[in-house]
């Protein structure tokens, strides 16, 4: 119990150390760069300043709140969209070889690309949304497929044997194997819908949202209120990327 | 009874069973024995309906309840070695069979945490665990040290007493202490 705490401990203290020599370089980084004139660079005071002042406007929330329903709504499609795909081309040779060429079309083509496309027809409210979904449907599709041909025959084979129903093999032999990928594409795909959400966002300029307040900062040449977004939008990922986990722990057994 | 009536069967061009006639009682005890690639697991592969024959008949298998030991464990990662067994189980005796199988410290532990004897003893536990008229054993005593092979086939024996057994081994004694009769399906064919 003490050496697990002491284990814990000196892994907090390692990754405190390592954010702090990262924080610490950019600073030396700013300040060279501003000194040289070479191109300005916030130092993390400032931003870490900015970014307090932007945490106290209800505008900045109301923009967290809207980014957050675009890419959160893009990704729940996603997941339920991928899961069902991927059970079907898991269980069906011709669904997955008919599919086949729009998985591998949507995972070779830039986000950037499909972001551009989408605005030809999409109204940018709902670009973030579509984009999230495109990037994080193949991921969760995939994986799912995987876990299912990924069931061990020989342990359905026993089952069989031994009496078990289809229902009981789905139960306990199916589910637990395609869970692992399951879980593993959702926490995934969760990164991916943050950073392409966020840059369909910069790019199309949806009223109200993170996105669109980044790049107005931008163009207003506000350097340290650029990177306290960026510095919300990692910590937004990180924290819901860490709420799944904790709402849907691995099952080691 | 169970009947094999000139039965061939053949993986690809591969030819495993030959005209195979072969019966077998209700309560016999009966272990296959050849050389390796005559096909003995695949007999047990048909008798369980894993596999179709390609022509001649087999009979007597209907309606007839099997429980299983594979050559391999075959548990199910993510149960505990209790609820490996019970999860097949339809009897009362599930921890009598576990006590005297030795499994009593680890039914809770999870299959990658067993030794190979202890995995090999949960299997057979699990086999012995469900009422069946048929028992399958396809070399049980695999990873199984001698120390115990004794105790584990005495309660195999108790089990089985009056119900048809179907062994597959490449050792003699274990077919002996199990009470089976040989019957080498390289002469059959």
């Amino acid at each position: 119990m003490i050496s697990t705490m002491q284990a814990k401990f000196k892994k907090a203290l390692f990754t405190a150390g390592s954010i702090a020599f990262w924080i610490l370089l950019w600073h030396m980084g700013a300040t060279l760069a501003n000194k040289e004139l070479l191109f300005k660079i916030p130092l993390p005071l400032d931003t870490l300043r900015e970014f307090f002042t932007c945490v106290k406007t209800l505008e900045f929330w109301d923009s967290v709140g809207t980014s957050l329903w675009h890419i959160v709504s893009g990704f729940v499609f996603a997941v339920i969209l991928g899961l069902f795909c991927g059970l079907l081309s898991g269980s069906s040779t011709f669904f997955a070889t008919l599919t086949a060429p729009l998985t591998r079309l949507i995972r070779a083509v830039p986000v950037a690309a499909f972001i551009i496309l989408a605005w030809l027809w999409i109204p940018s409210e709902i670009i973030p949304a579509f984009i999230a979904f495109l990037m994080v449907f193949p991921i969760v599709w995939s994986h799912v497929e995987t876990g299912l041909l990924s069931v061990d025959k020989r342990l359905v084979e026993m089952a069989r044997v031994m009496g078990m129903d289809k229902k009981g093999i789905i139960k306990n032999i199916t589910i637990p194997s395609v869970m692992p990928q399951f879980r593993v594409s959702c926490i995934t795909g969760l990164g991916y819908a943050w950073k392409s959400g966020v840059a369909a966002e910069v790019l199309c300029n949806p009223t109200g949202s993170i996105g669109a307040m980044m790049s107005q900062a931008k163009s207003n040449l506000d350097y340290s209120r650029v990177f306290a977004i960026v510095l919300m939008v990692v910590l937004l990922s990180f924290i819901l990327e860490n709420i799944i986990k904790f709402f849907w722990k691995e099952r080691t057994a | 009874m169970i009947r094999f009536d000139k039965v061939n069967f053949s993986y690809g061009k591969k030819e495993i069973l030959k005209d195979f006639s072969l019966n077998i009682n209700d309560g016999d005890k009966v272990c296959f024995f050849a050389p390796s690639g005559f096909g003995k697991t695949t007999l047990l592969r048909l008798i369980m309906g894993l596999e179709k024959v390609r022509s001649g008949e087999l009979s007597g298998i209907d309606d007839k309840k099997i429980s299983v030991v594979f050559q391999e464990d075959r548990l199910l990662p993510n149960k505990t070695v209790l609820q490996n067994i019970e999860l097949f189980a339809d009897t009362e005796d599930i921890p009598s069979v576990i006590e005297r199988l030795g499994l009593s410290d680890a039914q809770d532990m999870y299959p990658h945490a067993l030794s190979g004897g202890m995995a090999r003893r949960t299997a057979i536990a699990r086999a012995l665990c469900r009422q069946a008229d048929i028992y399958i054993f396809d070399e049980p005593f695999n990873g199984i040290d001698q120390k115990n092979v004794e105790k584990t086939a005495e309660i195999i024996r108790e089990v089985t007493r009056d119900k048809t057994v179907l062994l597959v081994t490449h050792d003699r004694d274990q077919a002996e202490i199990l009470g089976a009769t040989i019957v080498d399906i390289s002469e059959s064919m």
